[in-house]
């Protein structure tokens, strides 16, 4: 695996001219023809004469090469075949060729005096060099072992293990990753699943525990995160050597809202064989409330709508409600309890002479009324009418766990409203120290969307910069991905503390943001293949490139293959496969027996509630239920109108990185 | 290639300066290291023998003859030597020249050219013994360089003109590298039996003898041999063909066996385009009578020289490509003889 049992064999020498000199921070060197060293390959330079008492040792890594011969002119070339490519003879000798590398300096050691690299000798770098170039000696030591495995660097046969520090990954040092490339390797999404198994395999126990949260914004790729996927050798050998199990995650949780009908969830994870592990997210009137700057813009709310909006939020909903010149005593739980208070305020204004009522006016209180009113429909599936809550375990996070939000199918603004909230909930737990985790990690896909380096500043971009410029101190770590980079607040990518590249676009290698980059390595980078990294990590001074395996569970791809979505069941089908998690004699007979006589939105609204109870007698509680429901109540009056879910076809992209 | 540095040229280059610094002393005007990066003599002066027309007994009847195509790639080594020589100072009037030559034999395999053996090379320094007077003489002496005094012993008020002493100089570091490249030539012909491709004549190496595998190739044309028919064949060759074989008597050296051989044609009619003259050991039978004439045996020898001469030409064409270019001299210099030169270069500084 290592070179360290064979003696060290020089496969250049540092050379330096008047016109191309060497500096602390670069170096040039030649090779031989056959030298297996390319781009990003991580070298190690002898010094010939100690500095003091040491031997200066520099290790630099390979940013770009040249090639050329003695020819002064290619026309000398041309005349040597006559003017044609096959013309004249054969050369009987190869014309004299050199391989010039230029690199950038990762390390000297020692550190002082730092002085330009000497001409001296240049070997392959072993396994220890590489942990010295890029100072994983430091953090990888018995005593702090914060190195979690990001993947293999390998140059001339040799795979050496690269880590990054944990500190600086998940905090409090630095934190958060970014990475970016092109859609449709897969390589984005692999690389945070493999990350995760290792970060899950490696953080250290005195560092805390952790989690994960991960939003699923497009395609399957994450909903099968607990099922196995088809390793290679080659990838199993690179699980061995970097000492991470390669299996699927053993805890993960699936939240997914309702289909706006409220028949089943709306997830791609809806196969029978794994529907189980899937627990609907839905909210009620006081979640969604606390959140409603994410589904209204600044044209809906001016200041007289924010103050009305902050009275409902802090007198009217959740609270009794009293006022002189309203019928009853009022305590607003549910959209449908609002729209009833609401209708009663504009009542008494249309009956009275005045046009406001507590200063606001009875336009602003309309537009208000209808703005929230609409919440409901623009949210469907996920904002319940009746105030039902159905949620993430915030305060019962487990170790090592992922949570899966999977809002591929849910409109932009209901996806919106998930993770404003969910990572506002995360956040507040964490700085209570009440999550049951030290640490979570947060991955957002599509960053270039959330977090737009130009347009509005949204809700959701507030809340990712402020993650990403604060998320460290609470333990609240960003994992973001996108395909494009330049597109992305700079202040979120820049707060990255690990930053991650798969294969690049040209036209965006071409943005100012990777000028800092030589045409070498942005020409690797508009190459890399599958399971192919360039990690930028603060320990590591130039980038290194990197392979990582295929992670350890089923593809998205994979997965919808094996495990295809199942067609949007019946009612009578839904609600057995519902209630038959709390009691398996219930069947498809009986249910359709038991609803018969009842409205469809009866029939779920008494699904639900039985959900959320979870009694003993279930029969008994849902036939009570239904029969409570079917009375005429303001949830009624809210009825969603059902609409049908097609099964629908997948893009390619929604299964890449 | 390999990185592995050659045994001596860090050496080499750092005894330049050394010597330097040792002769620093002694000389009249402070002198620097910088006297190292001037140009060289050798390329400052611009010498050049007179165009002379020289005699030779001819071997073989006819004009120009093709040479047969090569099957094969013949020739494995090549040898080259340079010499640079400067002024590092003055004694009184006369100057102080400080001279290096080295000689190098880079052998072929796989298409790659690799240093066989150790380069050769020696530091010399030069001077007018004479003008520079026994003292300073016996200083420079002490100092352990190898010195040379330029002069003859009757040449004393010759040598007191600083640019004769040049002239001089230049001509004795011309014998030092010629010996130099003689002593690696006899090396590899003692212990090689791959063929040498030497840049220059061979008439002055012992060593190389009617068994050696070695040849010489003439780049330069001051002396033109034959009579005027055989000018006239030898100027009027075509690409590719050869002249006869002849046999030059060179005073107090070895006869040689010599032809020409156009190597590139010319496009403007230079008639010395592309011309080279190959130079081998005869057979030990090939011995001129008083009269001139050829004996019986070396009558016989001819058919065999003839062959050989094809065989040579034919190899000597098939290095054509690739061209020595940038080089100036490309049409008659064969790239491996310029690697060597390049070596060299890289080796002692151009």
């Amino acid at each position: 695996m290592t070179h360290e049992d064979v003696a060290p064999v020089a496969i250049g020498r540092v050379v330096a001219t008047e016109r191309k000199p060497n500096t602390p921070h670069e170096f040039h060197f030649w090779t031989a023809e056959d030298s297996p060293v390319g781009i990003g390959t991580i070298v190690r330079v002898e010094g010939p004469r100690p500095v003091g008492t040491q031997i200066p040792r520099i290790y630099g890594v390979v940013v770009e090469g040249f090639s050329y011969s003695d020819l002064q002119s290619p026309l000398h070339d041309v005349l040597g075949h006559d003017g044609h490519p096959t013309g004249g003879i054969p050369a009987a000798t190869a014309r004299t060729e050199i391989r010039l590398y230029t690199a950038q300096v990762l390390r000297h050691v020692p550190e002082e005096p730092l002085q330009p690299v000497p001409l001296g000798e240049v070997f392959l770098a072993t396994d220890a060099d590489v942990a010295v170039a890029l100072r994983m000696d430091g953090y990888c030591r018995p005593e702090r072992n914060t190195g979690i495995p990001v993947g293999v660097y390998g140059a001339g046969g040799m795979r050496s293990p690269i880590f990054i520090d944990a500190e600086f990954l998940v905090g409090p040092e630095a934190a958060h990753l970014n990475i970016s490339g092109v859609s449709g390797l897969a390589t984005k999404t692999s690389a945070i699943e493999w990350l995760l198994q290792s970060l899950f395999a490696h953080f250290p126990a005195r560092m805390g525990s952790i989690a994960a949260v991960c939003f699923n914004v497009k395609g399957p790729d994450l909903c099968f995160l607990d099922q196995p996927g088809h390793l290679e050798e080659s990838d199993r050998a690179l699980y061995d050597l970097l000492q991470v199990p390669a299996e699927p995650f053993k805890q993960v949780q699936y939240y997914a809202p309702y289909t706006a009908r409220g028949l089943s969830l709306d997830t791609l994870r809806s196969h029978p064989d794994l529907a189980e592990a899937v627990q609907p997210l839905s909210w009620g009137l006081s979640e969604v409330l606390q959140f409603a700057e994410v589904l209204l813009n600044k044209d809906d709310v001016d200041a007289k709508a924010d103050a009305l909006i902050d009275f409902i939020r802090e007198r009217v909903v959740g609270k009794d409600f009293q006022d002189p010149g309203l019928p009853q005593t009022y305590r607003v739980q549910s959209f449908a309890d609002l729209d009833a208070w609401f209708r009663d305020v504009l009542r008494k204004l249309e009956e009275g002479t005045g046009d406001t009522w507590r200063t606001h006016h009875a336009a602003t209180i309309r537009k208000v009324r209808n703005r929230l009113s609409n919440l409901s429909t623009r949210c469907a599936g996920l904002v319940t009418d009746d105030g039902a809550v159905s949620d993430l375990p915030f305060g019962e996070f487990a170790d090592r766990t992922v949570y899966v939000v999977d809002v591929s199918q849910s409109k932009e603004d209901a996806q919106d409203l998930v993770f404003a909230r969910v990572v506002s909930r995360l956040r507040e737990q964490l700085e209570r120290r009440a999550l049951g985790v030290d640490h979570v990690i947060v991955f957002v896909d599509e960053l270039n969307k959330y977090a737009a380096n130009d347009g509005p500043d949204t809700y959701v971009k507030k809340m990712l910069l402020d993650i990403a410029e604060r998320g460290r101190y609470l333990g609240l770590v960003l994992f973001g991905a996108q395909q494009f980079r330049s597109q992305v607040h700079r202040r979120v990518v820049g707060n990255a503390g690990t930053t991650l590249f798969g294969r690049m676009d040209g036209d965006e290698l071409a943005t100012p943001g990777y000028q800092v980059l030589s045409p070498a390595v942005k020409a690797r980078l508009a190459t890399l293949d599958k399971g192919q990294l360039m990690v930028r990590h603060p320990h590591f001074a130039q980038p290194v490139f990197i392979r990582f395996p295929r992670p350890a569970v089923l593809s998205g791809r994979e997965g919808v293959d094996r495990f295809p979505q199942a067609p949007e069941p019946s009612l009578a089908a839904a609600v057995a496969t519902e209630l038959r998690r709390l009691d398996p004699s219930i069947d498809l007979g009986w249910t359709q027996q038991a609803i018969l006589l009842y409205e469809e939105q009866e029939v779920l609204a008494a699904r639900n509630a039985v959900l959320r109870r979870r009694p003993e007698q279930v029969k008994d509680a849902f036939t009570r239920e239904l029969a409570r429901r079917a009375r005429p109540s303001a949830v009624d009056a809210e009825a969603v109108a059902p609409r049908p879910r097609a099964l629908r076809s997948f893009a390619p992209d929604e299964y890449g990185g | 290639m390999s990185p592995s540095p050659a045994p001596t040229d860090r050496d080499a280059v750092v005894s330049a300066h050394t010597l330097l610094r040792q002769l620093r002393p002694l000389l009249d005007a402070a002198t620097t290291d910088g006297a190292l990066r001037a140009g060289a003599l050798e390329r400052l002066a611009g010498r050049g023998d007179p165009p002379t027309v020289a005699h030779c007994t001819r071997l073989e009847a006819g004009g120009g003859r093709p040479v047969p195509t090569a099957t094969q790639v013949g020739v494995d080594a090549f040898l080259d030597g340079i010499q640079r020589t400067r002024v590092i100072g003055h004694m009184g009037t006369t100057p102080l020249l400080l001279a290096t030559v080295a000689a190098v034999v880079r052998v072929r395999a796989d298409r790659q050219l690799t240093t066989w053996e150790a380069p050769r090379l020696r530091h010399l320094v030069l001077a007018a013994r004479a003008q520079v007077g026994e003292a300073r003489w016996e200083a420079l002496g002490d100092t352990g360089v190898e010195l040379i005094d330029v002069a003859e012993a009757d040449e004393a008020d010759l040598v007191g003109h600083p640019l004769a002493v040049r002239a001089r100089a230049l001509d004795q570091v011309g014998l030092q590298r010629e010996a130099l490249e003689r002593a690696l030539a006899a090396a590899w012909c003692r212990t090689e039996s791959r063929w040498l491709w030497v840049d220059g004549g061979i008439s002055g190496n012992l060593a190389i003898d009617a068994h050696a595998t070695a040849f010489g190739v003439v780049k330069s044309h001051s002396t033109l041999y034959g009579d005027a028919a055989l000018l006239r064949t030898t100027l009027t060759l075509a690409a590719g063909e050869r002249g006869p074989v002849f046999l030059v008597q060179h005073r107090g050296r070895r006869a040689v066996a010599s032809w020409y051989l156009r190597v590139h044609g010319s496009s403007d009619g230079d008639p010395l385009h592309g011309l080279v003259r190959v130079e081998v050991a005869p057979p030990d039978t090939l011995r001129l009578l008083p009269d001139g004439q050829l004996d019986a045996a070396a009558t016989e020898a001819v058919p065999m020289l003839a062959a050989r001469a094809d065989h040579l030409s034919s190899w000597i064409r098939a290095e054509r490509a690739p061209l020595a270019l940038p080089d100036p001299r490309w049409p008659t210099l064969t790239y491996g003889v310029a690697a060597c030169e390049q070596y060299l270069n890289a080796l002692i500084g151009s």
